[in-house]
Order: C-alpha cells, then structure tokens, then sequence
C-alpha cells in the first residue's frame, strides 16, 4: 500500500514537470517579458482586463511562444507514448516509434512537398501521407495467412523505410541545390522554429487523438508483450489491438514531424527513463511516458532556442544530447529490461 | 456427469504430415489426464488443438458442450486456461502483474483491472501460495515460482479446463512435486478439469486419473495409470526396459514407481529415436 502512495506521489511529480517547463518557457526568447504581463495577458482571454501592454507583447505570447511550447508539449508526449507501446508491443526494449518507417516516409513527403511545391500545407500534407503510407506498405508486406506476426513487422519495417531514404536521397539529388536541397536538408534536421498557430491547429487533434487512443488500451500492450501465443490464450485478438496500436502511433508520429521533421532519440530514450522511475507495467509506464516526453521536448526546444544566438535545429540537439544519455541508461539497467 | 471437455475423433496435420488421427478424449469435472509419449509425439500440437490455437482437420472439441470453433478467443478464454512451456519474458513486470493478465479475457477492450479484478488475482495467488511474492520481479524468481505464478494466471481466468504444457520439466525435484501437489489440489477442490503433458510416467501415476499413451498418432492406450502404465506398455512407448514396483508406506499408503533400467543402446535402438529433442513440435 505505502508502495502505491509513492507511485501516486510520483506520477503527480511527474505530471507537474511538463507544467513547470511550460511556465518557464514563455519567458525564454530574445523579447523579454515579465512574469506579471505575461499572467495579466493570459488571463485577459478570460477575464475583463484592460490591455496597458503593446501589442507586440501579445503577438509574441499567443502567435509564437506559445504554439511552440504546446506543440513542443504534444509531439515530444506523443513520441514517447508511441514508442513506449511499440517497444512492448514489438517485446523489445530497442524498438523506437519510426520502426515501421513512418520518418522514413515523412522524410521522403516533405521533400518531394519543398521539390514540387514549397508551400507550408503542400509540404506537411505531403509529408503525413508518405509518412502514413510507409507504415501501411509496411503492414501489408507483414500480413502472412491473416496475421501480423512480429517479426515479419520489423523486417517489412526495414524494407520499407530503405526503398523511402533511397528515394530521398534520389529528390535530394535532383533537388536545385542553392535553394530547394537546403530547404530539404533544413526540413529533415527537425526544428520548432517556425512553429505557427496554425501549425498547432492541424497537429495537434490527431496526436492528441493517438496519444488518447494509446492510453486507453495500455494495460493490454503488457499481455501483448508476452507474445502472440500467448496473449491469443488469454483472450486477445492480437491482430485487431496490434492494428489499433499502429494506427494510433502512426497518427502521432506522422502528425509529428509533417510539422517539426524528423526529431529522433525521444521515443526510444524516454520509455528507458519512464521503466527506470515507475517500472515495466504499461498501466503507468504510458501515462509516464507522456509526462516524461512533454517535458523533455519543452526543454529541448528552450536548449534549442536559448543555447546560442541561432536556434540549434531540434533534432541534433535530441540526438547530441539523447544518444550519450542512452547509453548511460542501457548501461545502468543492462539492456533496458528491467 | 457432464463433460468439460471432449475430443472427438480430433485428426491433424502440418501439410502432409499427419500428426495424429481419430483421437477420442473426454474429462469430466476434477479430472487429471497425463498424456505421455516419446519427443515428437504430438503431445503439444494436441493441446494446441484443444486450445483452438490450431484448428483440427477433422473431428472436433466440445468445450462445456460448445464447439470450441463457435467460441471467440474471449469465450475461450473465460472456458481454457493454457500454461506454456518455459517461455521468454522481454520485461520484469511484477508476479501480481503477471497474474493480473488472467483477467483479460473477462474485460472490456478499454478497460484496466478493477478492485474486483484484483481481490480474484490476490485469491489465485494465495491458491497457489505465492502471495508473499507478489510484488517481486517475475524475471527474478525461480523456474518453480514462475511456474506456480503462470497457473495462478490461468486460475485468475477462472477457467473450467486448465491446459499444462510440461509444467514440471526443468524444474527441480521438490518444485516438481509442489507444482504436482498444486495441480492435483485444484482438480480436487475447485473441480477443475486438467490435461497435462509430461515426460515422467512416475508423475502421471503421482497426480492422474486417466492416462494417455500417445504413439505414432495415436493412444496406444487410455485409461486409469495402474492399467495403462505397464512395462510392457513403456517398452514400446519409450523401447526402454523397466521396472514398476509397488511401495507401502506407513503414511500414504501404497505407491507405484517406475524404475528405469540402463542398458547398452543397440543400433536398431538408435535408428529408432528419429524425432529430434528439441523439433518445433515436440512435445
């Protein structure tokens, strides 16, 4: 009982974090504001204050800072979540949420979206249906005798996502190199720089709905861990969850980098950091894992932004700063198994 | 009395390969049928069938009266527990973890273990006597405790037939006879009706009620372990040579055992272990 008070405890710390780095990252930028105009202009959209601050003040809170830290909050929760119930899922700690080749194919949309196009909605529609067909190429290479077994998952996974980085590397060939390959080059290092409101608006329903969707079956991904047999003996239709999984971690993942490209490491190394605080039981490791990776990508994204006078593009930072961090973990808890 | 579960004229095949055919099994409430035969005999492929995991190509599996084909994996569920052979575990849930999986099959899609559900997996694990390890790693404690956690899992199903896959191999003598002691236990008193492989006759005459010995596809013979177990009958099952000597004991009374005889393989005898110890079908 005193076990399951800590973890409460715990889980309420955990939730708090993400809040706090929210709090804090409104106030991180070149443009300086202090702690009174921002709660006066935040509370001015609900309550009848009278507006004594530039309009500058405004448009920085609500046009940029702000859609950045949500969309920050939403794709590094949604990334950690989805690669959280892969990695169970797939039964193996290792497994991150671009196994079925969603980066692979958003990498390929979102460059053939710049190639052709180059306007913003172009590139991220672009971007969320390559990335939704890699995975959907990926399951049906899978589908053996009307089941999805997991090994022939990951190898379909693999298939798929080296036939979308070759056909990359053949835009990127292409590509008019003094202005579209940077472009593309730019797009695949993943930033939040130019993160807009509207931005928000489209990317964020389907994360929150994926992210929603993984949550609510998360006990069933610790019988899916057990593997097939297994699982089918306890009841499971293995095929239908593992469906529902990959399409609710798809919507997350593809949603993701259509809007921020590709920002690797989170989804692999957070669920090590949620298994090493609350332990393997995906009950909590989920809910953890959101927490956890909200608050993570926020302070990236402040790393990003404050660390030198130009922004760092995300996804180096997430990979400089996750791949060391990695090690040190699989090193601590041999493997990530326990 | 009713019957639990009965096989009728269960006949399979991987492809070509015809595993066994024309199988007849019935068991009623508080039943223990062992099935023995050598390596590679179709044992397990046996209880897959019964299970419903493979589907046999003629005959049929009557759960409770209920073709086994007609139920869901859910309705199965609720009916069957199965508890495999060892098996790799990719993550140190807790026992209590572990044996909340039981639940399952009585849960809705979106729904996590209730305080009903867990006051049923705090019962199935004092039923096997492992509620002090509850909150231990699964990975963390012995082969004989993993074994009695995987049963509390499947009694946590609440099920009317219990599969074991060779639950007593690789254990050690005294955890045998405690998982052995479990199941003979639960048969007894919770009236369920187990079916049990194993590679030990001395076991199916310790805990059974009825006998299978499965050879060439067949029961070369059914029926209660004092009829069944012979040595001539475990000569031709196994083509070894031995004894079985009757034991009395101030304190339980008489026992059989089974004493193996070693003697020099010949040629023929080489010739005649074909199926190899660890083929994907062995059982």
């Amino acid at each position: 009982m005193a076990r399951r008070h800590q973890r409460t405890w715990l889980l309420g710390a955990l939730f708090a974090l993400p809040l706090f780095l929210v709090g804090l990252s409104f106030f991180l930028g070149r443009f300086p504001i202090s702690p009174t105009t921002l709660v006066r202009v935040l509370a001015s959209r609900l309550l009848p204050i009278p507006q004594d601050w530039p309009d500058t003040v405004e448009t920085v809170i609500f046009n940029i800072r702000l859609p950045r830290i949500l969309l920050a909050l939403c794709i590094g929760a949604g990334l950690s979540v989805s690669g959280a119930a892969f990695q169970g899922m797939f039964q193996n700690p290792l497994v991150s949420p671009d196994i079925l080749g969603v980066t692979a194919g958003a990498g390929f949309g979102a460059a053939l979206g710049i190639l052709i196009s180059g306007s913003t909605t172009a590139i991220q529609a672009s971007a969320f249906l390559f990335g939704v067909l890699a995975v959907v190429i990926s399951y049906m290479i899978s589908r053996v005798y009307r089941t999805t077994p997991t090994m022939m998952l990951v190898l379909s996974g693999i298939i798929v996502g080296a036939i979308f980085s070759a056909l990359l590397s053949l835009i990127k060939y292409v590509a008019d190199p003094h202005q579209k390959l940077p472009a593309i080059v730019f797009w695949l290092m993943g930033s939040l720089a130019a993160a807009s409101k509207s931005d928000l608006m489209t990317a964020a329903p389907p994360m929150l709905i994926g992210i929603a969707g993984l949550l609510l079956v998360r006990w069933r991904i610790n019988i899916l861990s057990m593997g097939d047999q297994e699982a089918r003996s306890l009841g499971i239709k293995t095929d239908r969850l593992k469906a529902f999984i990959i399409f609710c971690s798809t919507l997350v993942t593809a949603s993701a980098v259509s809007v921020c490209g590709i920002i690797g490491w989170v989804g692999l190394v957070i669920p090590h950091i949620g298994r090493m605080l609350v332990g393997p039981d995906h009950k909590v490791l989920l809910p953890a894992s959101v927490a956890l990776g909200a608050a993570y990508l926020i302070l990236i994204d402040d790393l990003s932004r404050t660390l030198i006078s130009a922004e760092i593009p995300l996804g180096i930072l997430t990979a400089i700063v996750g791949a060391p961090f990695f090690a040190f973990l699989v090193r601590r808890t041999q493997g990530g198994r326990r | 009395m009713s019957s639990r579960i009965q096989l009728s004229r269960g006949t399979f095949s991987y492809g070509e390969h015809e595993i066994f055919h024309d199988l007849d099994l019935d068991l009623a409430a508080g039943d223990v049928v062992c099935l023995l035969g050598p390596n590679g005999c179709g044992k397990t492929t046996l209880l897959h069938c019964l299970s419903g995991f493979l589907t046999l190509d003629r005959g049929d599996v009557k759960l409770e009266g209920r073709d086994l084909l007609a139920l869901s994996e859910t309705e199965r569920a609720r009916r069957l527990g199965f508890v495999f052979q060892e098996h790799h575990i990719h993550f140190s849930y807790s026992v209590s973890q572990v044996v909340q999986m039981g639940r399952a099959p009585h849960l809705g899609f979106l729904s996590i273990p209730s305080k009903q559900d867990m006051e049923i997996v705090d019962e199935a694990l004092e039923t096997v006597g492992i509620a002090h390890l509850q909150d231990r790693p699964y990975t963390e404690i012995s082969g004989g405790e993993r074994q009695l956690t995987l049963i509390a899992r499947a009694l946590a199903q609440k099920p009317r037939v219990l599969l074991l896959d060779e639950p007593t191999s690789h254990l050690d003598f005294g955890n045998q006879m405690l998982i052995l002691a479990t199941v003979s236990r639960l048969a007894r008193k919770s009236g369920l009706a187990v079916i049990m492989t194993t590679h030990f006759p001395d076991h199916a005459l310790l805990v059974s009620n009825k006998v299978a010995l499965m050879r060439r596809g067949s029961f070369a013979a059914l029926g209660h372990p004092q009829d069944v177990i012979t040595e001539g009958s475990l000569r031709t099952l196994y083509g070894i040579d031995v004894h079985i000597i009757d034991v009395e004991h101030e304190a339980s009374g008489r026992s059989r055992a089974v004493v193996p005889l070693l003697r020099r393989a010949t040629a023929s005898d080489v010739a005649k272990i074909k199926a190899p110890s660890h083929g994907s079908a062995a059982g």
